[in-house]
């Protein structure tokens, strides 16, 4: 009974410390096959996502997907990003360690802990009570220390801890919210993610440089239209 | 033989409680039809209902292997049955809301579980169907020689089930309109207990009655997926559900929080707030949004989107709305200083509420003396109305962050060239026409829209379309106008200004340059505006065939603007997108494909199970499979196209669907009892079947031209010429069936059954068929296939000795 005992406790924490490897293992694959592969080479962004346990934010239930090449559902309609998106919105913001960035739709909290392994502050606000309590304890428990969670609107933004260098909204309206706007630094970024869950298509950019706005739309995912014979170009 | 039926009392019950069951079935298919849209989508619905009505086919091989023992036990069998049938209709579909048969379609691509689930669900919903047409086929087995008069019952009691459905959608709440389903079901039951063993029957019955009778006042589980766009607002923070109204339009839901909104693509020099917003739901998915609007508000939210292109030309004091955002689109013209509005909203709920409960939200907008509303299909009301208007203005097409490809075989009449022409008639010399989009990537919409526009100028003759069409761009929506006359230096010089005035961008505009085509909104490939130009030259036919999605134009015969799925490409598009992507973009049509392959391998397996008993050969088997096989195709492939035409012609999809299916099958109930008094013999079964071609050759050439003379009719005239053409080829419809029946019992009883059977398979395969054959090919398709299916009906008559 004693020997049984022991091999059960042995199993525990060493299967335990197998696990660890075993998802820094798939981490490290993850990165190397969705993301550099892909043509991410921005180191910061690398790094975080390296370093962020993406398996402690999805349902146990998925956590045998977590580092799968996709979006994962997380109730409430809700879904955690295909890791490629969040590294892919994370260069975009192109962040340095002094930024303050605000992200509108916490969901999992995943977002915002990759973002706190580039940045000194993020606020982070979500409107569903039930995922943002959750949030911000398994961010609370991950010691995440520099992230703010807001259970609030994410329409008015956060006034008093504005402005901000680059906002993330990952829960995109049909509109983009004015106090959005207004709390975005002259030269800041915002980054706006529009698509359905499980198929992220759009990825719009929103600079505000010298008062004026303009917008891009990135490619969320890469869409190589077929050969075809040379269009005829702009008159 | 035909006294008997006057002079039999049994018979005179069975014939009643065959009509009541079917009756009854038909009531709960739609029922089924109508809950599981709310629940999911449509394209679910039609998947697991097509995989329930297999049960007919089921019923036939049933009764095939055991056909002896069967037909001797039928004075218990029957009433049992159709008990079962009443027990099982409300139980199936409570069961398949409980937490481990639930769920999720939008999941079924992602999680294989789901499909455990979704298996469960088609075996619960497979169940009463399967009960029922066992007792429907085994009566028509055991009373061959009286088929006539039992399949009139039959198609009698299905096609009062169609009107009825429409009339209980109106007045009971869907769980108690199940019980009352239920009791019919079980009534038919009872109408054939026997005098003797009828204690067993009784109890059934009776704990079948507490049963049902248990489930009244606990009203049914509306969990829908959590991907809906309800299930979304209902995660807002205090959302309630203002009110609820159940109708056959479907489950209308209007939802509030404190932070719902609504200002779709709005401008980014936009800094007013964004008012809080009523949200309309249709069967769970986004309808429409009402904000807050007065007579005195100086400016209108939709000012700062691209939908305003219309009115930056100046005044447009005649307006026609063809399917409005609720009250956003009438307020926004109002105060534009529009002096006259025409409304077309086909959905008859969504203008009471407005008119009612929400009218002092809007300033009781639809009350303005300058509005006109219409509750009918917008096609039917251009094709029927004679004024013109200075802005045409469609609905915003697609949705916000693009499509899941759920529209995809949604006909949609108003997008197609036809439709284009018919607005340039009714437009006055300085009209425009607008539509808009959300903006979708991969680029599928706008191409789409662009195509459909510059074809419809180009197919009336006008020169140099280019100088009549332009378009504008925000971050999120694209906003086309086509306008009567050339646009002039003044309107070019007004679209301008309207971008720059709101951080947009001119997309097609008359002398454009390439610098100004992202000015505020950089794009995602600029090969866009390559493809829009290829659209509007000699090129537009090698983009159509290279694009890797269909953007060529929709036309009346193929309706299907948002079908942009190319099959040849699908495995492509699945390397390039990633699988989960693929499924999603085109959720719809993939759901269709995947419906009818299901249903053709089951349907094949349930025609070919009794040959192992009956045997391969001999006996006219071929006959049979040709015979009935080309009926059940024929006759669903001619309803398909009729609902197509009635639709557009009576003006209103509910009542056009159910005058077409009843009185169809009314018609056919009749010829059915006619049939009785005909020979059962090759030369009959072969002079029906041409009468039936000669119809169907008829309207071929004659049905289109002939509705759009009498569209002007009065409502009466016109559901009389309907009635009438309905149910002249109906009435010679039914015949075909009893008699070949009679024919078939005549070589060998032991086969009637299995020819039951395969016309029950192949009518469901041929329901999922008709619409990817529509898709792909078009209506007239379809219609030809009907002459084609009773041409192979007809010639199959030659194995038949005389």
């Amino acid at each position: 009974m004693h020997k049984i005992a022991i091999i059960v406790g042995f199993l525990l924490v060493f299967g335990n410390c197998f696990g660890q490897t075993n998802y820094q293992a798939q981490r490290k694959v993850m990165v190397d096959l969705q993301i550099k592969a892909r043509g991410i080479t921005d180191q910061s962004t690398l790094n975080a996502m390296l370093k962020t346990p993406r398996h402690e934010f999805v349902p146990e239930e998925r956590k045998i997907q977590a580092y799968n090449d996709g979006p994962l559902a997380i109730g409430y309609g809700q879904t955690i990003s295909q890791p490629y998106i969040v590294a892919f919105m994370t260069k975009e913001l192109r962040l340095k360690p002094g930024d303050r960035v605000l992200e509108i739709g916490t969901g999992s909290g995943y977002q915002a802990a990759v973002l706190a392994e580039i940045v000194d502050s993020v606020y982070t606000i979500e409107i569903i009570r039930e995922l943002g309590i959750a949030a911000q304890n398994r961010l609370k428990r991950l010691r995440y220390n520099t992230i703010n969670v807001k259970l609030a609107d994410g329409y008015f933004g956060w006034e008093e801890k504005g402005p901000f260098d680059a906002i993330i909204v990952t829960a995109a309206a049909e509109y983009i919210p004015p106090p959005l706007l207004e709390q975005l630094k002259d030269g800041g970024r915002m980054l706006i993610p529009v698509g359905q869950p499980f198929l992220v298509q759009r990825l719009i950019r929103v600079q505000k440089k010298n008062g004026k706005i303009k917008t891009n739309s990135l490619m969320g995912v890469r869409f190589v239209p077929f050969t075809r014979t040379k269009s005829p170009g702009i008159d | 033989m035909k006294k008997t039926h006057k002079t039999d009392f049994y018979h005179l019950r069975l014939l009643c409680a065959i009509a009541l069951l079917s009756l009854s079935l038909v009531c709960y298919q739609l029922l089924l039809m109508h809950f599981l849209t709310i629940v999911q989508w449509h394209h679910f619905a039609y998947m697991v209902i097509s995989v329930a009505l297999l049960g007919f086919g089921a019923s036939g091989t049933l009764i095939a292997l055991f056909r002896k023992y069967l037909l001797q036990q039928t004075q218990i069998l029957l009433p049992f049955l159709m008990i079962c049938t009443g027990l099982l209709m409300p139980l199936a579909l409570r069961l398949s809301r409980s937490d481990w048969i639930r769920f999720d379609s939008y999941l079924l691509f992602v999680e294989s579980s789901q499909f455990v689930q979704l298996l469960l669900t088609y075996f619960l919903f497979f169940l009463p169907f399967f009960t029922g047409a066992l007792a429907i086929g085994i009566t028509f087995v055991k009373k061959v020689s009286d088929i006539g008069v039992f399949y009139f019952s039959d198609l009698l009691g299905a096609g009062l089930g169609g009107i009825l459905a429409i009339i209980f959608l109106w007045i009971l709440p869907i769980d108690q309109i199940l019980i009352v389903l239920a009791i019919f079901s079980i009534l038919s039951g009872l109408l054939l207990i026997p005098l003797k063993r009828r204690g067993y029957l009784l109890t059934f019955a009776f704990f079948s009655l507490l049963i049902t009778g248990y489930q009244i006042g606990k009203p049914l589980r509306f969990f829908d997926s959590q991907f809906k766009g309800l299930s979304y607002a209902m995660n807002i923070p205090e959302a309630i559900i203002n009110t609820e109204r159940s109708s056959p339009y479907g489950l209308t839901q209007i939802v509030t929080a404190p932070s719902m909104r609504y200002a779709p693509g709005l401008s980014l020099n936009y800094t007013g707030d964004v008012p809080i917003s009523y949200t309309i739901f249709n069967n769970g998915d986004w309808y429409g949004s009402i904000l807050p609007w007065s007579r005195k508000d100086s400016i209108h939210l939709l000012d700062y989107t691209t939908m305003s292109i219309g009115y930056s030309l100046g005044i447009r004091d005649k307006v026609l709305l063809l399917r409005p955002n609720s009250g956003l689109d009438p307020g926004h013209a109002l105060s534009k200083g529009s002096k006259s509005i025409t409304i077309i909203e086909p959905n008859k709920i969504v203008v009471s509420l407005l008119n009612n409960e929400y009218a002092a939200i809007t300033d009781s907008i639809f009350y303005n003396s300058a509005l006109r509303v219409h509750s009918m299909e917008p096609r039917t009301f251009l094709a029927r109305n004679k004024d013109s208007f200075n802005l045409i203005q469609l609905p915003l097409l697609g949705a916000f962050g693009g499509t899941v490809g759920l529209q995809a075989l949604k006909e949609e009449n108003l997008l197609t060239i036809e439709a284009f022409q018919q607005m340039w008639h009714k437009l006055s010399p300085d009209g425009v026409i607008q539509i808009s989009a959300w903006l979708d990537f991969p680029y599928r919409i706008s191409l789409k829209c662009a195509a459909t526009l510059i074809e419809s100028l180009e197919s009336q003759g006008i020169k140099n379309p280019l100088s009549h069409i332009a378009a504008v761009r925000s971050w999120g929506t694209i906003s086309f106008i086509i306008k009567k006359t050339p646009l002039n230096a003044e309107n070019l010089k007004d679209i301008r200004a309207f971008c720059e005035t709101f951080y947009f961008d001119p997309t097609i505009l008359p002398g454009i340059t390439k610098e100004e085509l992202t000015r505020y909104n950089g794009i995602e490939d600029e090969e866009f505006f390559d493809n829009l130009n290829a659209i509007f030259t000699y090129k537009r036919n090698s983009l159509y065939d290279t694009y890797p999605y269909n953007i060529r134009p929709t036309t009346d015969n193929k309706p299907y603007f948002s079908q942009f799925l190319k099959l040849e490409n699908a495995a492509q598009l699945r390397g390039q997108l990633g699988q989960q992507s693929a499924s999603f973009l085109e959720l719809g049509y993939l759901v269709v494909l995947v419906t009818f392959v299901q249903v053709a391998i089951l349907a094949i397996l349930f025609i070919i199970a009794p040959l192992f008993k009956l045997g391969w050969k001999g006996n006219k088997k071929l006959w049979v499979l040709l015979y009935f096989g080309g009926l059940g195709f024929g006759y669903m492939f001619l309803e398909i196209v009729l609902i197509k035409h009635f639709v557009l012609y009576l003006g209103n999809p509910i009542y056009s669907v159910a005058t077409v299916i009843s009185v169809m099958l009314i018609s056919s109930g009749l010829g059915s009892f006619y049939s009785s008094r005909l020979r059962a013999q090759r030369k009959t079964l072969t002079h029906i079947t041409l009468i039936i071609i000669f119809f169907v050759l008829l309207y071929t050439l004659l049905l289109g031209p002939l509705l759009e003379n009498t569209i002007y009719f009065q409502l009466w005239g016109r559901v009389s010429i309907a009635v009438l053409l309905i149910a002249l080829p109906s009435f010679f419809m039914g015949m075909p069936f009893p008699t070949g029946l009679r024919v078939v019992a005549g070589i060998n009883q032991t086969h009637v059954a299995w020819a039951w059977g395969v016309n029950g398979c192949i009518s469901v395969i041929a329901v999922a068929l008709a619409t990817i054959l529509a898709v792909e090919t078009g209506f007239i398709t379809v219609l030809l296939l009907v002459a084609a299916s009773y041409t192979m009906a007809s010639a199959s008559n030659i194995l038949l000795k005389n």
